[in-house]
């Protein structure tokens, strides 16, 4: 199991061995040029098995899932899915996040859906900026869509409960954390 | 016609000018929409980098919801939500493992029968067959963002590189509609939350782009690019584009209020724009 090729199959069903480094996903990748390793490295440590090398860089938190690599690629790999369950392996394995805010973001988010059942923006942007240490430079911005009625101040519940439900029986399937 | 909606979360807060308008513009074109009962969220981009089994069984909850009431299909204006649908559908018909899993998260026999449709496809179709103002001066470009069209084999959703079905509704309603490669490229989504300088740069590219080549407005279809492209130019005082829901400028054409058609929750005004492209 401790094959990072497998461990990828395992969680997404995805073979990155059929990458033959064509760079076609890296050409479109809008975040590319910030990436530390772009999505064809990627792919091709992944297939050595440098699992350190891709865990720690920067890439997978900075993939934003556009998904034009997965529509571009010739061999038909879901690499949008690849880094996906790149991230999963990290969480697994405890790798500290280049990017700390972007896992940050998943679990708020996860959270609001186990208390609230759906994404309270207003609660999500209030505390990511804060931990951005931007509150007060977006105070401005904030205030403009709460006048405007672009934000609500408090969440509408919809059945957490039942979200709830099917996150515990997820878990029990899959095992995630 | 009569459709099943799912309005999803953000067309209840940061959307409501989506929702208002897409309401309006349905009483208008003999559109009836009723919310889906019991609805809940659809499980967006932070799920399925946690787990792929979750982001699939919650959308798939939803439309299990669907085919409780006896529907067959779904209105899914939100782009984000109708990608998780999508996916939803695919996953389920493509893995019959997943399936299984999914029956066992929901607790129900999900017949994955629904049809997730956007409103785009069905203003696709209905031709609004009066323009109320003389638009043709205007300069219109449609920007469709990510998920709509992307994964092809997924969404099945008009052109991945060069989608049209927006740039037909708008030049129905007689507007001047500009082409431009930036259709479908990536406004950076979520990172407006997480990574704000990439943000930053993705969607300043796309309205600088918009800029270049003469657009007035641009249309989308996605709350999120909405926000972030509107909120952007809320910061940095420029390019001055406003940015529109499709639905309203159908709504524009009808001639529906600007109230109804929520355009006072915009940052920029899109009828002073008008009044100024119709001075030319």
């Amino acid at each position: 199991m401790s094959n990072l090729i497998s461990q990828i199959k395992n969680i997404v069903s995805e073979d990155v061995n059929l990458c033959y480094q064509c760079e076609k996903c890296t050409s479109g990748c809008p975040v590319s040029i910030e990436m530390e390793l772009v999505p064809a490295q990627i792919m091709h440590a992944s297939q050595l098995n440098l699992k350190q090398k891709v865990l720690e860089a920067n890439t997978i938190w900075l993939c934003a899932s556009c998904e034009t690599c997965t529509t571009r690629c010739p061999q038909g790999i879901d690499i949008s899915a690849v880094m996906d369950a790149l991230r999963i392996i990290a969480r697994r394995e405890k790798v500290k996040a280049k990017i700390p805010l972007v896992p940050v973001f998943y679990n708020l988010c996860l959270l609001s859906l186990k208390l609230i059942g759906c994404i309270y923006e207003m609660g999500l942007a209030g505390f990511m900026r804060m931990r951005a240490r931007l509150v007060f430079k977006d105070l401005p911005l904030a205030k403009a869509m709460l006048q405007k009625g672009k934000l609500n101040l408090f969440p509408t519940f919809r059945k957490p409960s039942k979200i709830r439900k099917i996150i515990r029986k997820a878990k029990k399937i899959e095992g995630f954390k | 016609m009569n459709y099943p909606f799912y309005p999803g979360c953000s067309m209840h807060s940061s959307a409501k000018d989506y929702l208002e308008s897409f309401k309006a513009i349905a009483r208008y074109s003999g559109v009836e929409l009723e919310e889906v009962k019991g609805w809940t969220c659809c499980a967006p981009t932070a799920v399925h980098g946690i787990s792929p089994l979750l982001s699939i069984a919650i959308p798939a909850s939803n439309l299990a919801e669907v085919e409780k009431d006896g529907k067959d299909c779904v209105v899914v204006p939100c782009a984000a939500c109708f990608s998780r649908f999508k996916y939803a559908i695919h996953e389920i018909a493509e893995n019959k493992e997943t399936a299984e899993k999914v029956n066992e998260c929901i607790s129900c026999e999900f017949k994955n029968s629904v049809n997730v449709i956007h409103p785009l496809e069905i203003y696709d179709k209905i031709k609004p067959d009066f323009v109320i103002k003389e638009l043709s001066k205007v300069n219109a470009v449609c920007y469709y963002g990510c998920l709509l069209t992307r994964p092809p084999k997924v969404k099945q959703f008009d052109d991945c590189e060069n989608p049209q079905s927006m740039d037909n509704i708008l030049r129905q309603l007689g507007l001047n509609v500009l082409d431009w490669s930036f259709k479908t490229d990536c406004c950076g989504a979520t990172f407006n939350l997480s990574n704000k300088d990439v943000y930053m740069r993705l969607t300043g590219k796309i309205l600088e782009e918009a800029k270049n080549v003469g657009a007035d407005i641009i249309a989308v279809a996605c709350p999120l690019c909405q926000v972030n492209l509107d909120s952007y130019q809320f910061q940095q005082k420029e390019p001055n584009i406003p940015v529109v829901y499709f639905s309203q400028l159908i709504g524009l054409a009808y001639g529906i209020n600007r109230k109804e058609l929520g355009l006072h929750r915009q940052f920029i005004d899109v009828e002073e724009v008008i009044e100024k492209c119709l001075k030319r």
